[in-house]
């Protein structure tokens, strides 16, 4: 009889231990919705934000509609070689006869991808790493973050010259070594959010019903630091984009054959004096695009009123 | 104090371990055999078996991690495959120059950032501010290697000012060596002044509205000893932490600059090491760069805590 009681007292735990979670996840979601509302009203506040917005919106369509868009092919050799600025050729044309306007529209559609791309890998590897840290703390923490620690002591470019130098030039090992360049970023910034969140009342909660560990970290912890993620994110992608145009510059980035800013600035180092444009329209290119993510993602970072997370 | 400087000291030593622990493994790390990949087209099994035993690859792990430090603590960083000059020597050339132009350039980004950053916020809301806002932005978002392919096109081609290529060393003359500085410090130091800018005039708002300063106002003092002796000295205290933070990315920025000015620094010399697959130049050259700016930051956290003692017992 004792038993069936226990047996009962038990099952009933566990019916609202169940019962209190889902409402902790309700009121998770219906917090959220607030925090979306709130963001939504900032953002449309923060001329800054709105205008990285347009200015990135507008960048990504040319990415995707660039070599659609180009008047000219962007590799062939067909006109007068390092010919000015014309009607004909906006940015003038190169050392082999090419058409400059054609090749800078093509080389934002591999800045893009190399710079989106490595903010993801970094954001994905970086958060988790943070959560983690964050969450656990003690020696999972210490070993982590000092690990972390060490990366740090080598400069963004360094490390991802050294990856270069390992695993050889190209697309995809550029975008993993400026991924790894990153992820510094995301988990030092994340780790520090987390452990302040571990301690909050809705954590606690969630971990007294018995919600178990991962849970509680992607459903309410998670959520929570998404803000200064998303600045973070749009950061990393002007700094791939800087790092990609010096890697290429280098001649560790992509391909050569294939059209980039990094490329065409390499390339005007020997027509300096000759051909300005060569050095100048690139140049302005990549200028554009950083300066547009960096106004959006300050602006958000006012939107969503984040601390602790700059272009440093 | 001394504590806080020996637990920091410790740090250091402890990360610069680690740092030298990942370049070791580094060239573990090299797909299929690293020797076979240095020798390239030169690749002879008695070639690849002299290079294994002059690398001391031919010993067990722990042997070689073992004699990595020992190197490391004797100063030997090893020899290059192409030139068979020690590395220290490679090294220690290149890192000359880096070094001062580093240092030239941190040195611009302080006198462009810190009256400009200090006017801006005195001005909060003008036009100045507004132009200054605006010029951090455009500072951080181009390139430092672009910024000097510009100024070669304007001080040296078109002006003819200024010299557009290499490097002098002091010992040829301070005005030649003055001379080669001042274009790739002023590239590097763009940049640097755009990060410092943003937060000289982030730190003099805050400060600018704080009680102190209101008093000193009220006490009746000259605004201009407000200014420099009560709020700038004040707001300057986190830009310090900015500063040493904000040299990895100088540091960084300049091993491409260096490329545009044809300056054989260590930016260059990692470049070229990459591309003849010359192993021990590379190990040696990312450990020194590491080791650079780990010993920079430990001094900016001795000297912040100095002028922060809350700091110490934080």
């Amino acid at each position: 009889m004792a038993e069936q009681h226990v047996a009962r007292g038990a099952a009933a735990g566990e019916l609202a231990g169940a019962q209190a979670a889902d409402r902790l996840t309700e009121l998770a979601e219906e917090r959220r919705e607030a925090q979306g509302n709130r963001f939504w009203r900032r953002l449309k506040a923060e001329k800054k934000a709105f205008l990285g917005l347009f200015f990135v919106g507008f960048l990504a369509l040319i990415a995707v509609f660039g070599p659609y868009l180009a008047p000219y092919d962007p590799r062939a050799d067909d006109f007068n070689l390092l010919e000015g600025p014309s009607l004909r050729h906006p940015m003038g044309t190169d050392s082999f006869g090419r058409d400059l306007f054609s090749r800078v529209l093509v080389g934002t559609r591999v800045s893009f991808v190399v710079g989106v791309v490595a903010a993801l890998i970094s954001m994905v590897v970086g958060v988790t790493i943070g959560v983690v840290a964050g969450y656990y703390r003690g020696w999972v923490d210490s070993v982590l973050m000092r690990f972390i620690d060490m990366l740090w002591a080598f400069p963004g470019i360094i490390l991802a010259m050294a990856l270069v130098a390992i695993y050889g030039a190209g697309m995809k090992n550029v975008i993993l070594a400026i991924a790894v360049a990153n992820v510094i970023a995301f988990s030092r910034i994340v780790r520090g959010q987390v452990l302040s969140l571990r301690e909050d009342d809705f954590t606690t909660a969630a971990r007294a019903i018995g919600v178990r560990d991962g849970r509680i970290m992607l459903r309410h912890i998670l959520p929570n630091v998404s803000a200064p993620i998303i600045v973070q994110v749009t950061l990393t992608v002007g700094l791939g984009i800087i790092a990609e145009t010096g890697l290429t510059f280098l001649g560790l980035g992509v391909d050569p054959s294939t059209p980039t800013w990094g490329q065409a600035l390499n390339e005007s180092r020997n027509f300096i004096r000759q051909a300005w444009w060569l050095a100048v329209f690139p140049g302005l290119a990549i200028g554009f695009t950083v300066l547009s993510l960096n106004l959006f993602g300050d602006g958000l970072r006012d939107a969503l009123d984040v601390k602790g997370v700059n272009q440093t | 104090m001394t504590q806080y400087i020996i637990r920091r000291f410790i740090h250091a030593i402890f990360i610069v371990w680690g740092c030298a622990t990942i370049v070791f493994f580094m060239l573990r790390a090299v797909p299929g055999d690293p020797v076979a990949v240095m020798l390239g087209p030169e690749y002879t099994p008695e070639a690849a078996a002299q290079l294994r035993k002059n690398l001391g690859l031919d010993r067990p792990i722990y042997v070689q991690y073992a004699k990595w430090f020992g190197n490391i603590a004797r100063g030997d960083l090893g020899k290059s495959i192409t030139t068979s000059q020690p590395v220290t020597t490679i090294i220690r050339n290149a890192l000359s120059k880096t070094l001062s132009i580093t240092l030239f350039a941190f040195l611009i980004g302080i006198i462009i950032a810190v009256p400009i950053g200090t006017l801006a916020a005195l001005k909060r809301g003008t036009a100045f501010d507004h132009i200054a806002s605006i010029s951090t932005f455009v500072g951080i978002s181009l390139p430092a290697f672009w910024f000097g392919i510009v100024f070669i096109l304007i001080f040296a081609v078109k002006l003819g000012w200024l010299p557009s290529l290499g490097y002098v060393p002091i010992s040829e003359g301070v005005w030649p060596w003055f001379k080669h500085l001042i274009l790739p410090g002023m590239a590097a130091g763009v940049g640097e002044a755009a990060i410092l800018m943003r937060f000289v005039r982030a730190g003099m708002l805050e400060v600018l509205g704080s009680d102190y300063v209101r008093t000193a106002r009220a006490k009746g003092l000259r605004e201009r000893s407000v200014i420099i002796r009560h709020a700038l000295r004040n707001a300057l205290t986190p830009v310090v932490t900015v500063a040493g933070l904000s040299l990895a990315a100088l540091i960084g920025g300049l091993v491409i600059t260096e490329t545009v000015f044809s300056i054989r620094g260590m930016g260059r010399v990692l470049v070229n090491a990459i591309f003849d697959k010359d192993y021990p130049v590379i190990q040696g050259g990312i450990l020194l760069i590491a080791f650079v700016f780990v010993m920079a930051n430990l001094i900016v956290d001795i000297l912040y805590s100095f002028l922060d003692p809350r700091v110490r017992y934080g």
